[in-house]
């Protein structure tokens, strides 16, 4: 049971974004592609947020923004993609999929802790 | 078929790209200067990302010497934890310094190219190195990064272009965005 769920091919970003939320009181679970996070949201439906990559392998983050939409039927979770990308068409893709925000890495966890717990319904 | 100004840009981009993936202000100055040649030496890793459109090709090679000031480096990044396995840690924390700074280039050039793609980060040995100069290019540049007066990477640039590029860049004064969310 998390209530977050972080979702980067990098360890090292999986550690600094699951480390930060977890020392400020939040439960939080890991998958290392798009492939893996959705397999992990199949299988824990608690997930209330998703912090999410874009450029992974096996399968990209909006890839998987849209298939939590379409293949899981998952309109609760909010989605929040955490990449260095920052292009508007990546960004129309993920509203269409139904995402909630956008962060341009790298990862300032004081600035989003209180939106993050917001939607994650803390 | 690259023009001097998108050459110049280029290499602005790549200094304002490894600033921003290296730099802390005020606690760890970084000294980026041209060299000759990608020769980093034996015992580095090199981090190879790509960023294509369907008018170029840019490859970034950045080469970390797995050395104890280096790792010292991405500690104080916050990049290197203390982990089970530390030659994954090492991997990982030197792929994602490479993420931060292609990140960068490929976030200025979709300001001039649309429909730019990037790479997720490949880790190779710096045996490698000599293949880097080998790629087919229009314009490449290298350069050597002094940190904190301890550590040194190398950094290779090269571009190739299968139409005529040109575009004038300089980085935005204030591009505090980073970090923010920016809700929908």
């Amino acid at each position: 049971m998390a209530q977050i769920l972080v979702v980067d091919d990098s360890s090292t970003v999986r550690h600094e974004v699951g480390g930060f939320l977890q020392q400020n009181g939040l439960t939080v679970a890991y998958a290392v592609d798009g492939r893996d996070g959705l397999a992990k949201l199949r299988a824990d439906p608690s997930v209330r947020l998703v912090v999410c990559d874009v450029n992974m392998p096996n399968m990209d983050g909006l890839t998987m923004a849209e298939k939590v939409r379409g293949e899981l039927r998952n309109a609760a979770v909010a989605i929040v993609m955490l990449t260095t990308e920052n292009s508007p068409a990546m960004k129309e893709r993920g509203k269409a999929a139904g995402i909630k925000g956008w962060i341009v890495k790298p990862f300032n966890g004081a600035a989003v802790l209180g939106s993050f717990k917001k939607l994650a319904g803390v | 078929m690259i023009g001097l100004q998108a050459r110049r840009s280029l290499d602005r981009m790549l200094e304002h790209g490894l600033r921003n993936a290296l730099e802390d202000p005020g606690t760890r100055a970084v000294d980026i200067a041209p060299c000759d040649g990608f020769n980093p030496g034996r015992g580095a890793r090199l981090v190879l990302l790509m960023i294509a459109s369907h008018g170029f090709r840019v490859v970034i090679a950045i080469a970390f010497p797995d050395t104890p000031p280096t790792h010292a480096l991405l500690a104080a990044l916050g990049r290197l934890p203390d982990a089970e396995d530390p030659a994954a840690a090492f991997h990982d924390a030197i792929a994602e310094t490479g993420n931060m700074c292609c990140g960068t280039l490929n976030r200025e050039l979709g300001r001039f190219h649309t429909h730019t793609g990037m790479s997720t980060p490949y880790v190779i040995d710096s045996g490698s190195a000599p293949h880097v100069a080998g790629l087919r290019h229009g314009y490449s540049r290298n350069l050597r990064i002094g940190i904190g007066g301890g550590t040194w990477l190398h950094a290779s640039l090269t571009v190739d272009a299968h139409e005529p590029m040109d575009f004038d860049w300089a980085p935005e004064p204030s591009p505090e965005t980073a970090g923010e969310l920016e809700l929908f």
